[in-house]
Parts: structure tokens; C-alpha cells; sequence
């Protein structure tokens, strides 16, 4: 009985550390999977819910996560898979706050910036996913290609890459759309 | 409109439009979302507590069984030095106990024997030749083997019997010269079976009685 008791108590101490280095990492976290839903739904609700889930599913399997160095670049593309399923399958995408009608005191350059970001999203969600997910990543992390090479777990070649065709099909759908 | 923008001014437009936090009860509400499931990896943990004694419970049983079945070779096998020694050829009957090396039953032994089964190794066919061979002529019942007499038991007049056959084979009142010569009738010589004549079996039909059918005569 002892011994189970010893068992139990061990038990429940690596589960609380468990809990304890997972709150560490959702501290650091929270806004950067927060970001990369919104990156892709733009809904603000939309991307806070899927980031939860993201959290939750990370949560579930955070003890099978031998490298916990790699939590972040996994988080990141559970985050990322399940927003870009949200935006395909949810129809509340078309109530986006990017085309909700903007509030009536809004200033006219409010209006244009408001204008222009909409080209914007449009042009990103034009992009082909690898691209796409490289331009998101890279606006999150202010053009660090060391961070994003970090998240996808790609050489940072390739992000240059990559980043380099996404800035020209960008410019492309942009100049198109004036 | 777009010309005349750079890559510059294209990411820090993405930036400013990424740069978006969640709301402040974001990170309370994911916590509460998680503090509602299970521990992670406590099922793990659970079926590890349970298994492992489960575990256990098997290995232990199947070191008690193989040691069982050691235990159990190893006693159905008695090894040559007790064959020798512990056998009751020279240890263990009480019938070679009357005799000496010099021969000879001791008369303070025999009248003095209690009527309680004693008891000898071996199965009853074998009990004739162990004490038998019980009485050694060299060196006789040796006391340090008396520890390790069998449990069998072998009836007290069964063994003053065969005390007094061996005194009497050996003070020569008794001759068994006869019983040696003896040959047993050999299957072999047995005169051969003549033909077998087997009467056929007839059976007669039954002859129905007289008399009202079901009424006894």
C-alpha cells in the first residue's frame, strides 16, 4: 500500500510539473498561436477559439513531446492546420472583421487603411499555403527569418526563398487589383 | 496605388496587420479550457500503477512456477549420494536394525518392538528386497543414517517375519534352496493350444403361450 502510495505520489508530482512547464509555455505563447489563427481568419473570436483548441490538443499530447524546445514551431503548425481548417469549413468567415462594415465615426483614412488591408488579406489568402504561411509568419516575428526557419523547422534559405516569391505574387495581386 | 510599393513598405503593412493581440481574458480562458481536461498522460500514468503490479503479479507467478517445477525435478531425482546413503538398503528399516555384522538377530530387540507400523522407503513390492538388503555383512546399520530413514510404513509383523526368515536362512534351520531351483513355467513351454471348436449358437423361435394376452397363467 505504501508503495502504491509512493507510485501515486510520484505520479501526480511529474503531472504537476507537467502542468507547471505547459502554464510556462502558454505564458510565452498565447499570442504568437493567437496571431497565427488570425493571420488566417481574421476574425478575432475565430482565432482566439482556435488557438484554445490548439492549446488543448497541445496540452493533451505535451508529455509525448520529447524536445520541448520544439513546443513553439509545434504549436505553430497545430495552430496553423487548424485555422486554415476553420476558414475552409466555418461560414462564420464571411462575417470577417477585416469586411465588417467600419464604424460610422471612422475618419477617411481610417477608411483607406481599412481598404488597403483588406487588398492585403486578399492577396495573402491568394497565396499558395507555403507561401502564405511564410509571409504570416514573418509579419508575427518583425522579418526575422531565423525565428520563422525556427517555427517551420525549414532551412532559412528556403524562408528567404520563399518569402522572396511571396513578396513578388504579392505585389503581382496587388497591382492587379488598382 | 501599389506601384510604387516596396518590399519594405509591403512587410511592414503585413506587420501592422498582424499585430493584433488577443483580448485579456484570452489566456484565462484557455486556462480554464485546460484545467477542465484530464491531466495529460494520466492514463498513462494510471495504466502504469496498474500494470506495473500486474506486471509483477506475473513475473512472481511465473518465478513461483518455475521454481515449483525446479523443486519439483529436483525431488522426483534424488541424487546418487542419497541413493547411497539415505537408501533404506542400509539405512532406514527397522528389520536390519535386529542384526549385526557378525549376524544374527539380538533378541533384546525384536520381543521389545512396539506393534506400531515402521515404516521404510520404497513401494511394497520393494520392501522384501530392502530389508533384504537392509542387514549388511560388512558394516551393518549405520546410526548417522537413521535421520534420514523414509516415512513408508511397513507392518511390525510383517518385518519380525522376514527377521526371523533372514535368522533362520542364516543359522541354516531354514533352507531356501528349493525356492531358488524353482523355474518358473516358461508361456514358452506350454504345450500348444488345439483347435477351438465353437458350437454354433441356434436360436429357437418363441413359442407364444396360451392364455389371455397380458393375464398372467
Amino acid at each position: 500500500m505504501d508503495g502504491l502510495a509512493d507510485r501515486l505520489t510520484g505520479v501526480l508530482g511529474v503531472t504537476g510539473d507537467i502542468e507547471r512547464e505547459f502554464e510556462a509555455r502558454l505564458a510565452e505563447s498565447s499570442t504568437l498561436a493567437f496571431r497565427v489563427a488570425y493571420g488566417v481568419l481574421r476574425h478575432r473570436q475565430d482565432a482566439e477559439d482556435v488557438a484554445q483548441e490548439a492549446f488543448v490538443k497541445a496540452y493533451r499530447s505535451f508529455h509525448q513531446l520529447r524536445d520541448r524546445d520544439r513546443f513553439r514551431a509545434w504549436l505553430v503548425r497545430m495552430t496553423w492546420r487548424l485555422a486554415i481548417d476553420r476558414q475552409r469549413n466555418d461560414r462564420r468567415r464571411l462575417a470577417r472583421e477585416a469586411v465588417a462594415p467600419p464604424p460610422e465615426s471612422a475618419t477617411e483614412d481610417q477608411l483607406v487603411a481599412r481598404e488597403r488591408a483588406d487588398e492585403l488579406w486578399r492577396a495573402i489568402d491568394a497565396l499558395p499555403d507555403k507561401l502564405r504561411v511564410v509571409v504570416v509568419l514573418a509579419g508575427i516575428e518583425e522579418q526575422d527569418l531565423g525565428a520563422v526557419s525556427r517555427l517551420l523547422e525549414i532551412p532559412a534559405g528556403t524562408v528567404k526563398s520563399r518569402l522572396f516569391l511571396a513578396r513578388q505574387r504579392l505585389k503581382e495581386l496587388l497591382c492587379a487589383t488598382t | 496605388m501599389r506601384d510604387d510599393m516596396n518590399g519594405r513598405e509591403l512587410d511592414r503593412e503585413i506587420e501592422r496587420a498582424l499585430a493584433v493581440d488577443p483580448s485579456p481574458e484570452f489566456a484565462a480562458r484557455v486556462r480554464l479550457r485546460i484545467a477542465s481536461e484530464p491531466a495529460p498522460g494520466l492514463w498513462r500514468s494510471a495504466f502504469a500503477l496498474r500494470s506495473q503490479p500486474l506486471w509483477a503479479l506475473c513475473f512472481a507467478g511465473g518465478a513461483v512456477t518455475a521454481l515449483a517445477i525446479a523443486v519439483g525435478v529436483i525431488i522426483s531425482r534424488p541424487a546418487p549420494s542419497a541413493r547411497l546413503k539415505g537408501s533404506p538398503y542400509t539405512s532406514s528399516t527397522n528389520v536390519a536394525r535386529g542384526f549385526q555384522p557378525g549376524g544374527g538377530l539380538q533378541p533384546s530387540d525384536a520381543p521389545t518392538k512396539p506393534e506400531t507400523p515402521t515404516r521404510v522407503e520404497g513401494s511394497p513390492d520393494t520392501r522384501a528386497t530392502n530389508v533384504a538388503r537392509g542387514f549388511q555383512p560388512s558394516g551393518g546399520f549405520q546410526p548417522s543414517d537413521r535421520a534420514r530413514e523414509s516415512e513408508t510404513l511397513l507392518d511390525a509383523r510383517e518385518t519380525r517375519a522376514l527377521q526371523r526368515l533372514i535368522a533362520g536362512v542364516r543359522d541354516g534351520r531354514v533352507d531356501l534352496s528349493p525356492v531358488l531351483d524353482a523355474k518358473a513355467v516358461d508361456a514358452m513351454d506350454l504345450p500348444p493350444v488345439k483347435d477351438l471348436v465353437i458350437v454354433p449358437l441356434t436360436i429357437e423361435p418363441l413359442v407364444p403361450q396360451s392364455g389371455t394376452e397380458g393375464a398372467r397363467p
